[in-house]
């Protein structure tokens, strides 16, 4: 029943994405329950904003079978359900009397300054238990500002592709290290979510 | 894993998102990520990750990441009181020891010091590369001081004695009895009666450096112990700044 009725979204059979959403409905609440017991958080408002992610997700894409619709939709659900847990987790452990010296009345969010302030000296700790390799692919490409091709060439690459999944390897041991030095949270106050909001800007551009 | 770590909803298309800012990917290929990172946590963690490491690093400060960072004044002022401390420890007489609490400090001088006292050594030290300085207050009306010296070696059952008559305030003992082994000292006033009791005496002993290191450890001498009380604040303080 879900294929059918995700078979009939992308053929743009009207209220397919309304049937959709309820099939999915009670296997996503039942995800996100146990999840988020124990918080103020409603599981409702999770898996609605999951489902409506997801449709969109799923009017554009041709190639998910039955398991993996169902499937997509619990790895979402469970993500966004993180993702809240996160930013409750962030807010409480924020102490803003650590920056009050430092704020400037006009500027940002005092959440985000704090966050900012703690970040460098979490990145600075990060960077520097990086392998050398690693600290220099990074220099090169975002202080120096070096093209990845530039720089492919310089370290003799076969093709960009290899640096491209170099400096990949290199970004996850810097978030692994990053995490380790307690920075979990504030990833997500800076970039919080999915990219979606990317995208708008880039269309507004 | 931890349970908040987020789980790539297509690790298939997740594994090529290090392709995404590649200008010559395929379009197909782009519209496939783009879309997967509107739906996808991890992989959009990880992209906003790399534009906040980009971000931070591409600052005119960027470099400042990849240095050590500088201790700061309070660290130095740490550091160096630790060290300080340490000096002190080694390079002033010992302090009372337990006795700063007991007021011991009577029986650590062989007398009071408003009378007549033996400085150095005190009652008990354990002295290392001792050169022989044995060193009093002075008393009034005194013509000199009768000195009685008694080694006795710890290993062995050898022994000797040695006396002097000084009119100064400190005596050097001779180099035959600059050995390892315990020491007692008598400082004997003349004319006699000038000091109630009339003479004072120490036991001390020239040991090795670990003896003399851990007697050093039991006695710290009070600037000592001031100065590491300091740097304990200060870095105690650093630390809660740090973690709150
Ligand atoms: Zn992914």
């Amino acid at each position: 029943m879900i294929q059918k009725a995700y078979s009939d979204l992308l053929a743009g059979v009207p209220d397919s994405d309304d049937r959709l959403y309820r099939l999915l409905w009670p296997q996503l609440l039942r995800q996100a329950t146990p999840f988020l017991a124990h918080t103020d958080i409603d599981p409702v408002d999770v898996v609605q904003d999951s489902l409506i992610s997801l449709l969109a997700y799923f009017r554009n894409s041709s190639d998910l079978a039955d398991c993996r619709v169902a499937a997509y939709a619990s790895v979402v659900v469970r993500n966004r359900c993180r993702d809240v847990l996160r930013r409750k987790r962030a807010k409480l452990v924020v102490r803003f009397d650590k920056i009050a010296g430092t704020l400037k009345s006009s500027l940002k969010d005092p959440l985000e300054e704090l966050v900012a302030l703690e970040n460098s000296e979490w990145l600075n700790e990060a960077i520097l238990a990086l392998p050398q390799s690693c600290r220099t692919i990074l220099k090169e490409l975002y202080y120096r500002g070096r093209t990845v091709r530039e720089l492919a060439e310089t370290m003799k690459l076969n093709s960009v592709q290899v640096l491209y999944y170099r400096r990949n390897q290199c970004l996850k041991k810097l978030k692994r290290n990053f995490k380790k030095s307690g920075a979990s949270e504030s990833i997500d106050i800076l970039g919080a979510g999915t990219t979606a909001h990317l995208f708008k800007n880039r269309e507004k551009e | 894993m931890s349970l908040l770590e987020f789980e790539c909803v297509d690790p298939k298309i997740g594994e090529q998102m290090h392709l995404f800012d590649d200008e010559s990917l395929d379009p197909d290929l782009r519209d496939q990520l783009e879309r997967h990172l509107a739906v996808c946590h991890a992989c959009s963690e990880g992209v906003h990750f790399e534009s906040f490491v980009a971000g931070r690093l591409a600052s005119p400060r960027g470099a400042g990441f990849f240095r050590k960072p500088t201790t700061s004044l309070p660290g130095y002022l740490a550091m160096t009181a630790v060290l300080a401390a340490i000096l002190l420890l080694f390079l002033l007489p010992p302090g009372y020891g337990t006795g700063w609490l007991t007021d011991d400090r009577e029986g650590l001088r062989g007398g009071d010091e408003r009378e007549f006292m033996i400085i150095r050594p005190l009652e008990g030290e354990v002295l290392y590369r001792w050169r022989g300085d044995l060193r009093w207050t002075p008393v009034v009306n005194t013509s000199f001081y009768n000195i009685h010296v008694e080694w006795r070696s710890e290993t062995s059952s050898e022994g000797a004695t040695w006396r002097d008559q000084v009119r100064t305030c400190q005596v050097s003992l001779p180099d035959s009895l600059m050995r390892e082994g315990a020491f007692l000292a008598i400082v004997k006033p003349y004319p006699e009666g000038l000091v109630p009791a009339g003479e004072r005496a120490v036991g001390f002993r020239r040991g090795s450096l670990l003896p003399f290191l851990a007697y050093r450890i039991k006695h710290p001498p009070l600037a000592s112990l001031a100065l590491l009380a300091l740097s304990l604040g200060v870095g105690t303080a650093m630390f809660y700044r740090r973690r709150i």
